[in-house]
């Protein structure tokens, strides 16, 4: 459907650097990054906003590099979602199909369609769009942007201005609008839980370059960089080297900060080989979980606690652990103890690392 | 705002507000409440103000013809020396109008121009020149207005229209231009009211010929030689009030809306 092939920008000091990227026919692609990634710069690309210095945008197989925005069958819903002011919410929806030339029955029936679908049939009376909360602002965009039934739906960090339950609202909103209208979704959001509910694969891009691209779950489980790693929130990023064959069958033996870890071996790991290692707070053992594991003895610290956060479902431990360098932390997550006694600062806790839930991943030109 | 920095701004608002009221003191005082108006509704005076108005309206609307899609350009478009282009079109409005006649003048004295003045219309001491030394003025302070006000209307609003497929001018015309309006009407406003009360560039294209290019700061300045200071001070004074009212109308117009 969309076939971005060596795109390539630069804006001052900033680049893009040959971004290529496939988005198949009613696909959601989901762009993550962090802020200054070039993740809008690429939509704008995409859109033809900002002219590519190389490279080609492919849509259905014909080359729209070089054709202007109108012409490219996108459709755009920008961060601040660019509700035309001097339009009430009828006029914001219906203009998308004045181009269309559709009789006036026509556009109303379907502008009458979209608004049902979003909630929002009420709101078509209003004359002002200043006036509407985020959300109804956000329904608005949405319908505007879908009235029309655009090939591709473009949308640059769609949710990121709204309150956390209106969000939650418009995920569902948006979930039951792309059941109805199959229209192939490029999305970019720095929302986690916004590429896991809609994306069928996520692009990570990192300084202008894209480090991955897979099925959410399968980048989530194994990040490409430390910095993707990062990126997808895993708390404890290590650093260490491969000394050879653990206990397990599948395991090996590594040396990280002043311990040895086992791991999952990855493919082909030659001895001395520099490896980074990365572990979820939350796929840390603690307290009676360690007794269901009892019988295996490797990965299991005796680690002092150096501070407890409040996390909604439980704690979260900065622990000193020979893993790291010092006055690096390691974080832990733990539930909410059954006893109710809870852990403080000095107190010493038994923790354990499954050796299949660490990533592993090898360190470019190491 | 209180304390002696609150009292020092007042005193130096009163004292700009009454150098204003001053100029209008000033004259009433000479001449009395009721001479002006006595000489308002006589004919040559009448006859002024009209000719002001033609040509001031007619050049004001000429310019916003030509200072819309200029401003919006400019507005738009990044390009080497566009700084150097804006600095060229607003200088009839920062220099001295006297030399900006003295251009105009010289225009209509090149092959060109002199053309232009034997096969298609005459410009020098004409109607026509008196609107097109307006119309330099105008357009000058039209095209700052008009810019500085697409400035403000978002390109990504542009850009979804596009997205949703219209044209660039389909565009301009359904979503920049409705919402710059206000601003494209404070600029023929703003644009009026100076090339209705410019003297030198159209008196030296036009020169101050009684009844003829007798616009009211001509009719102004040759009642002044002629020491005829009702008929002086009752046109100086309606042109501070048309000041005035096109402020007060540029305030309105510009209003924010209530949301």
């Amino acid at each position: 459907m969309i076939d971005i092939r060596d795109l390539h920008l630069k804006r001052g000091r900033f680049a893009l650097e040959r971004v290529g990227l496939s988005v198949k026919e009613g696909e959601c692609v989901v762009i993550v990054g962090p802020s200054g990634a070039g993740k809008t710069l690429l939509l704008e690309a995409i859109l033809g906003i900002v002219r590519s210095d190389a490279g080609q945008v492919f849509v259905e197989g014909v080359d729209v590099t070089r054709k202007p925005l109108e012409q490219r069958g996108f459709s755009y819903v920008p961060q601040d979602l660019a509700l035309f002011p001097h339009l009430g919410v009828l006029g914001n929806i219906a203009f998308a199909l004045h181009p269309k030339r559709l009789t006036r029955a026509e556009t109303s029936r379907r502008v009458c369609e979209v608004a049902a679908w979003l909630g929002i049939s009420h709101l078509l009376e209003r004359r002002e769009v200043d006036s509407l909360s985020g959300g109804e602002k956000q329904r608005v965009a949405l319908a505007r942007a879908i009235v029309a039934q655009p090939r591709v739906l473009i949308l640059d960090e769609p949710f990121s201005s709204l309150d956390s339950s209106t969000r939650h609202e418009l995920y569902q909103a948006f979930a039951q609008l792309r059941q109805r209208v199959r229209s192939t979704v490029l999305m970019v959001t720095h929302n986690h839980d916004e590429a896991l509910l809609f994306a069928d694969r996520m692009a990570v891009l990192f300084n202008g370059s894209l480090i991955q691209v897979g099925r959410p779950q399968e980048v989530y489980r194994q990040p490409a960089t430390q910095d993707v790693a990062r990126l997808l929130l895993v708390e404890n990023v290590l650093l260490g080297e491969c000394l050879g064959k653990g206990q397990g069958p599948h395991l090996v033996k590594c040396r990280v900060g002043n311990a040895e870890l086992e791991v999952e071996a990855p493919a082909s790991c030659s001895l001395g080989e520099r490896l980074w290692f990365g572990v979820r707070a939350q796929h840390v053992r603690t307290g009676h979980e360690l007794s269901a594991s009892a019988g295996r003895p490797s990965n299991r610290f005796s680690a002092n606690i150096r501070r407890v956060s409040p996390r909604i479902d439980g704690l979260l431990l900065d622990l000193g652990l020979p893993l790291t360098a010092p006055g690096v932390p390691f974080l832990v997550a733990m539930g909410d103890p059954r006893d109710g006694a809870l852990p403080e600062v000095g107190d010493t806790l038994m923790i354990e690392i499954p050796p299949e839930r660490v990533i592993v991943g090898r360190i470019p030109g190491a | 705002m209180r304390g002696w920095f609150g009292a020092l701004l007042l005193l130096l608002v009163g004292l700009s507000a009454s150098l204003m009221i001053s100029l209008v003191i000033a004259q009433v005082s000479y001449t009395g409440v009721a001479a002006p108006f006595a000489v308002l509704f006589q004919g040559d005076v009448v006859d002024a103000m009209e000719l002001s108005v033609i040509t001031a309206t007619t050049a004001a609307l000429l310019a916003l013809l030509l200072a819309v899609p200029t401003g919006y350009a400019l507005s738009r478009w990044e390009f080497p020396g566009r700084s150097l282009l804006e600095g060229l079109l607003v200088i009839p409005a920062i220099m001295s109008p006297m030399a900006l006649g003295v251009g105009l003048i010289l225009m209509f004295r090149t092959n060109l121009g002199q053309w232009v003045e034997d096969h298609v219309l005459q410009f020098v001491f004409e109607l026509p020149g008196m609107i097109f030394a307006q119309f330099f003025v105008a357009f000058a302070i039209e095209v700052l207005v008009v810019r500085a006000t697409f400035c403000a209307v978002s390109v990504r609003l542009e850009n979804v229209a596009r997205s949703l497929g219209c044209t660039p001018w389909q565009a301009f015309r359904r979503v920049s231009l409705p919402l710059a309006r206000n601003g494209v009407l404070a600029a023929l406003i703003l644009g009026w009211a100076r090339a209705i009360g410019d003297f030198g560039a159209t008196a030296t294209i036009a020169g101050a010929v009684k009844g003829k290019t007798e616009t009211m700061p001509i009719s102004i300045y040759l009642n002044l030689a002629t020491v005829s200071l009702d008929r002086a001070v009752a046109l100086s004074l309606c042109l501070i009030v048309m000041s005035l009212t096109a402020y007060l109308a540029v305030q309105l117009v510009l209003r924010p809306r209530p949301s």
